[in-house]
């Protein structure tokens, strides 16, 4: 099991080294320099090609291009992730800031989704094929397809506008975190919700569950400690990937909702062509992810003896 | 109840007491909110005028500049208290305002000013706008109260120029100790002006806190508020719910709503902007090279038509200039009419009858760019040009801009859109930073490659001449041959600000620039 984690922790290196590489040769490829974009054309007043040329000189941009990769990984290795070309203020700062509040909102959106996800999935795979089904699953569709950005707009229109419950923008206490984070697990229920149906139908048409019927055992007992156990690993693993999805979606969330968190602090990233800042974002972003993933593999042990590490 | 009305009748007692003859009704107070939000889209990048390139809108809260515009468009002293110029109109003086304090306490002396200009025009290690500040050469202290100001050239448009955010005095200290970093935090910012920036987390808020001794008196709101929204959307709900007072960029659906609904409690402001709207020819195209297809271009499209559709709703009407009717030096020229027949003649002569085809570049966050641009598209194409749309996000256009390394002709699109609206006010910088050609041919801001060597010669020489009816009069003829003779541009509409705001909220004024007045802002709390 030790051997096992260790080796899962070591593949992360690899995959993250590719990952830091698509990334920072992917900034460099969208149209749009951050030193044009900061010191350039603006409203009332113009352009400067030696000063642009001058700050990009201080910034290093002008360097080759396997210089400053080389630059960027060196830099992280010693634990620096660099500046931000657009607030001048170390990345690590910033991000020990912000990424408290994007963990409540895919920790709470998680929560959100598993917890109504499950719940729903179990209706519909023992109402299968019944009128519970249909509504469980036409609810998922709608729940899967609907973008979250326009989930948050009329949410916002419902709760904040029309009924006056809820706060619209920042994230000043627990009530300004319920519209995101219904946003965000709402959003994953459908997929959730589907995931378990299906692994709970291949379950409960086991013979193992026939026979408890026949001995009598609740249908509640049946359904919660025998099947739902058993078809817990698809469900978990679905979990796991909606988790790095939410994060994804936070980003649309916390613009949305003015939230000063990892994601928006990304999307300025990008839109500002920060690449230090699309970088470091990105990279901890996918750190999350694979780590979050890696976790829920080591969970399948916990969850069903079965399962050998070897 | 009866002890209240007790207490209200000797409050009533006393204030017709204290306030003798004056009525009553007019001693009830109005009470006023110590907070004010504003929500915009865009964070400053830097709050020191001589790095800062996003707006006007900010910087004044903290700083002062020498001399400065009033609400009526007019130059008045702001740290100066009265200027005047040499004979050979090369030495300014400017005498200063005394008594002035900084917002830690300092007092405010000619060596701020000396400090923040020898900062500014520092050619070795250059700031943002060092180079257009350039035709000052120096700065120098007489005494406490006064600085001589030196150009190279006369200059008619000194004063507005020194209007530009550039021109805002730092602390020489500060300067001292923050060298590059100042105004990248709050601690940094040290100004003589209505608000001290408390608190700055970058892309998120500001805050503001009112500076007692501002020497126009202090601001009657205590606290002011920026909070950073990116989404258009947010921005108006938030409006409408209450959690900020004013917003900023809505998107022209909000706004035509908030204009039709009476009991929404927001009011939709409209201000006169020194900018333009208009669709950039690309001067080195093989085709729009030729002035007559530039021309044919131009009459071939009906600036109303697209005007009527697209911004009329929002209070913008047609251009009939290259310059905005408030930029110092404007001619009236009227609107270009649509004139198809004619198009297609100078097309003929051009040797394209049949048409000839091209691409039109707008950006996506340009409001109505792309449903204007595609209006062209379809004029154009009633006299057999063929037009084609491409859209970039704000990033590309800027990198597109600012690359001048490019050939001309290498430059992918025939037209583009763009703004046209200079931060002085004055035709000088409005056309010649724009339209002459540099000596090496690589105008940074003439970004279509125009040339036309009248128009150079016009330009340059009204940027030195002193008679003010003389430069009215070359600028004249600058603008009828940029504007009609061979076009440079296409200039759709006159834009206005628009700033949506609660029905509470009192004295909002923002200049031609979009630089809004802190001094007078407040909002009502019932």
């Amino acid at each position: 099991m030790l051997k096992y984690t260790l080796r899962r922790l070591l593949q992360l290196i690899p995959t993250l080294l590719v990952v830091s590489f698509i990334v920072f040769a992917m900034v460099r490829l969208i149209p749009g320099d951050p030193i044009t974009l900061l010191y350039g054309i603006s409203e009332g007043a113009g352009t400067d090609s030696e000063y642009l040329e001058y700050m990009r000189d201080q910034y290093g941009l002008n360097d080759p291009l396997p210089v400053q990769y080389f630059n960027y990984l060196r830099d992280i290795f010693h634990g620096d992730l660099g500046t931000s070309l657009y607030t001048h203020k170390p990345i690590a700062t910033e991000i020990a800031n912000r990424y408290q509040y994007t963990i409540v909102l895919a920790v709470g959106g998680t929560l959100v989704g598993s917890i109504l996800g499950v719940l729903l999935g179990i209706i519909a795979a023992v109402k299968h094929n019944k009128l519970g089904d249909n509504i469980v699953m036409v609810l998922s569709m709608i729940f899967v397809s609907t973008p979250s950005f326009f989930l948050a707009m009329i949410l916002m229109l419902v709760f904040s506008l029309q009924l006056r419950w809820l706060p619209s923008m920042g994230m000043k206490g627990p009530a300004y975190a319920v519209l995101p984070i219904l946003t965000l697990g709402l959003h994953a229920v459908g997929m959730i919700a589907r995931t378990t149906r299906s692994s709970m139908l291949d379950t409960i048409n086991q013979d193992y569950i026939r026979t408890s019927k026949a001995r009598g055992v609740s249908k509640f007992k049946i359904i919660m400690s025998h099947t739902l156990k058993n078809a817990l690993i698809p469900i978990l693993t679905a979990i796991g990937l909606r988790f790095g999805q939410l994060l994804a979606g936070a980003a649309l969330v916390e613009t949305v909702f003015s939230i000063p968190g990892l994601g928006r602090f990304m999307v300025d990233g990008i839109s500002n062509r920060d690449y230090p800042v699309i970088q470091s974002t990105v990279l901890l972003f996918a750190t999350t992810f694979v780590v979050v993933n890696t976790l829920v593999d080591l969970l399948y042990g916990f969850v069903d003896p079965r399962v050998k590490y070897n | 109840m009866k002890k209240q009305l007790a207490r209200l009748l000797a409050l009533c007692l006393c204030a017709a007491l204290t306030l003798g003859c004056i009525p009553a009704a007019m001693a009830e107070t109005v009470q006023y909110k110590d907070t004010v939000t504003l929500a915009t889209g865009t964070d400053q990048n830097y709050m020191d005028g001589q790095m800062n390139n996003t707006n006007d809108k900010v910087l004044r809260t903290v700083y002062s500049s020498l001399v400065k515009r009033n609400t009526q468009n007019e130059i008045v002293g702001d740290l100066a208290e009265s200027w005047e110029v040499s004979d050979d109109n090369l030495t300014w003086t400017f005498h200063l305002r005394k008594g002035v304090k900084f917002h830690n306490g300092k007092e405010f002396t000619a060596k701020d000013v000396k400090a923040s200009y020898d900062r500014l025009l520092n050619q070795d290690d250059p700031v943002r706008y060092t180079s257009t500040m350039s035709f000052i050469t120096s700065v120098t202290v007489v005494d406490d109260y006064t600085v001589e100001m030196f150009t190279q050239n006369p200059s008619p448009a000194m004063l507005a120029n020194l209007c530009h955010r550039a021109n805002l005095i730092l602390d020489a200290d500060y300067i001292e100790k923050y060298g590059k970093d100042l105004g990248l935090t709050a601690e940094s910012c040290n100004g003589t002006g209505p608000y001290v920036l408390k608190q700055w987390d970058m892309g998120e808020r500001m805050v503001f806190e009112s500076f007692p001794d501002y020497f126009e008196g202090e601001a009657p709101t205590k606290n002011f508020i920026i909070e950073i929204m990116p989404e258009a959307a947010s921005r108006a709900i938030a409006l409408e719910m209450g959690e900020v007072d004013i917003a900023d960029g809505c998107s022209s659906v909000d706004v035509l709503r908030f204009m039709e609904d009476e009991n929404d409690g927001v009011a939709v402001n409209f201000y006169t902007y020194q900018g333009l709207h208009g669709f950039q020819f690309n001067c080195a195209n093989e085709y729009l090279k030729d002035t007559r297809l530039r021309q044919a271009v131009s009459y071939a499209i009906d600036r109303h038509a697209i005007i009527d559709a697209l911004y009329a709703p929002l209070g913008e009407y047609c251009a009939t200039s290259p310059l905005s009717e408030v930029v110092w030096g404007y001619y009236d020229f009227g609107v270009v009419e649509q004139d198809q027949a004619k198009a297609k003649q100078l097309m003929a002569e051009a040797g394209y009858p049949d048409g000839f085809s091209f691409s039109i570049m707008v950006v996506e966050t340009y409001n109505q760019a792309l449903a204007s641009a595609e209006m062209i598209v379809a004029q154009l194409a009633e006299v057999g040009i063929t037009a084609t749309i491409e859209v970039v996000d704000n990033a590309g256009f800027k990198s597109v801009m600012g690359n001048r390394s490019y050939p001309g002709e290498n430059f992918p699109y025939g037209m583009f859109i763009m703004g046209f609206g200079p931060g002085s006010l004055d035709a000088d910088e409005g056309l010649r930073r724009i339209w002459v050609t540099s000596p090496n041919g690589n105008n940074d801001n003439n970004y279509g490659w125009y040339s036309n060597a009248r128009v150079d010669e016009l330009l340059n020489a009204a940027a030195i001449e002193m008679n003010e009816e003389t430069r009215k009069e070359m600028y004249r003829e600058a603008m009828q041959i940029l504007y009609i003779d061979d076009p440079a541009a296409v200039f759709t509409n006159q834009r206005r600000l628009i700033y949506c705001m609660s029905e509470k909220v009192e004295g909002f004024q923002v200049d031609m620039r979009n630089a809004i007045n802190y001094t007078t802002l407040r909002c009502r709390a019932d």
